[in-house]
């Protein structure tokens, strides 16, 4: 963005220039390292590595009777599906959702999509129970107006198909927003503000997530390309593509070098490597079931745990 | 040896990039403490895997591709997730140099884009990555982000002059 002698970077550097270095980050960064560097004793051989080996046995075993979805990624095919049925909410449509999964211990698993920000109160929450098999959804703004397009109150299926036409079209997310912000301000949208993180939290938090992903990383009996093709079947079976869709799957390699634990997380104290592949059938337009795949991949049994399907037409995918 | 060689790349990279990583992570963020917190944990995230950057790609895409995932870490906390984070326009203090009214409106309609327009958006127009090097540092393949910046500037268009497209 720039007219030749002026650019957006400039404009933001003189608007931002409050900002500049500070010593207490080198400081602070310098401490971090000193503690880093501190001498530790070297772990002994442990019984960890002993199951470790005996799983790579029975992970051979799961990946060879084929692919192996843990209870709640299967919960989430089933949430999918009766959301469809029910609200007429397409995968394609969930692009304006997050997804969450909770196990809430009697053999349900709820799953939950909720929209954020200006959207939310619109679009509202979907919430699948699903047990032995059957999935129950509602939908936080049962019973309220959907009537009139955008000026309705809430916004189902017909709105959110709306809003995938206009973004496709257009590319302007303004316009709908701009509705949205309007009934969310009308009905006084529940302040969500809660109390603030502690320095000591906020630390916690960084060194929590890059503990998890080493020992993640550490857990790991099955190879990268395993779990990839573990991945890759995943997609294919469970969101149904063609051969000729299966084929144009495009793996997202990470083409630097990078940390060794990039890709590796823990997902409900299971050990798990994260792929992505993604489909992009007609480079410029949206073809059913372009979009991104995510699938986390247990790094010692093979089981999918978790599948995320990001069509991106939302923007905010 | 391989540890002073580390910290003396840091330190390097410390005064090269920390200017850069606090306003990008700012703009990003929407607050100081946040943004600061997320440098400084890219900067040691980079000097703990300092051994497997090679020189591949360029140092400050990959530096941007860390200070990226730090800050996504940061805003899927509950905490950030629930917090109004973001300053007003007006509690946005002033700059260390003098600014017009447009860089002002500039920087507003920036941090106002929802997070992934906005991400593409700093990479791209404020960072002056390549489609290429952003496709590295998000992830995401080279027509999705083209995507999402034809997206950011049909969301700006709205708020901004003709001065600022290209």
């Amino acid at each position: 963005m720039s007219n030749g002698k002026d650019t957006l970077r400039a404009a933001m550097d003189r608007r931002l220039s409050f900002l500049d270095s500070r010593p207490s980050c080198r400081a602070a960064l310098q401490q971090r390292i000193a503690q880093e560097e501190a001498p530790v004793m070297k772990k002994k051989f442990s019984v960890a590595l002993v199951f470790a080996l005996v799983l790579v046995s029975l992970s051979v075993i799961a990946l060879a009777a084929g692919i192996l979805f843990s209870p709640k990624a299967d919960a989430v095919t089933l949430a999918d599906k009766a959301l469809e049925a029910k609200y007429g909410v397409t995968l394609k449509m969930q692009t304006y959702f997050t997804r969450s999964e909770e196990d809430l211990g009697d053999g349900t698993v709820r799953v939950t999509y909720a929209s954020e920000d200006e959207l939310a109160y619109v679009l509202g929450t979907y919430t699948a129970d699903v047990k032995d098999g059957k999935a129950e959804v509602t939908w936080s703004r049962d019973g309220a107006d959907v009537s009139g397009g955008y000026a309705a109150d809430a916004w189902g299926a017909a709105q959110l198909e709306q809003m995938l036409k206009d973004n496709t079209a257009t590319g302007d997310m303004g316009l709908f927003i701009g509705y949205a912000a309007r009934a969310a301000k009308q009905n006084g949208r529940p302040d969500e503000t809660v109390p603030s993180m502690t320095e000591a939290e906020r630390k916690a938090y960084f060194e929590g997530i890059e503990k998890e992903k080493t020992d993640a990383l550490n857990a790991r009996v099955l190879s990268e390309d395993e779990m990839r093709a573990a991945a890759k079947e995943a997609v294919t079976v469970r969101y149904e593509l063609t051969e000729a869709q299966a084929a144009m799957l495009e793996l997202f390699v990470q083409p630097m070098a990078t940390e060794e634990n990039a890709w590796y997380l823990m997902i409900d104290g299971e050990p798990c490597f994260e792929v992505q592949y993604f489909l992009d059938q007609n480079p410029g337009t949206f073809t059913e079931k372009d979009g991104a795949y995510a699938v986390a991949v247990n790094v010692k049994t093979g089981v999918i745990e978790r599948m995320v399907y990001e069509s991106g037409l939302g923007g905010e995918g | 040896m391989a540890q002073d060689r580390r910290r003396e790349w840091l330190n390097d990279a410390v005064t090269r990039w920390e200017k850069q990583m606090l306003r990008l992570c700012f703009a990003y963020l929407g607050d100081t403490a946040l943004a600061e917190d997320a440098v400084q944990e890219t900067f040691f995230k980079a000097w703990k895997h300092y051994d497997s950057f090679r020189g591949e790609a360029e140092e400050k895409t990959w530096l941007m591709r860390i200070a990226m995932n730090t800050c996504k870490d940061l805003l899927k906390s509950s905490w950030a997730r629930n917090t109004d984070r973001f300053v007003t326009p007006e509690q946005l203090p002033e700059g260390a140099v003098p600014f017009e009214e447009r860089d002002d409106t500039v920087t507003r309609a920036v941090m106002s884009l929802p997070p992934k327009l906005r991400e593409a958006t700093l990479l791209r127009w404020y960072q002056g990555l390549s489609l290429d090097e952003m496709s590295r540092v998000l992830r995401l393949p080279k027509s999705t982000v083209n995507y999402r910046l034809k997206k950011a500037k049909t969301m700006l268009k709205g708020e901004l002059e003709e001065w600022y497209y290209e």
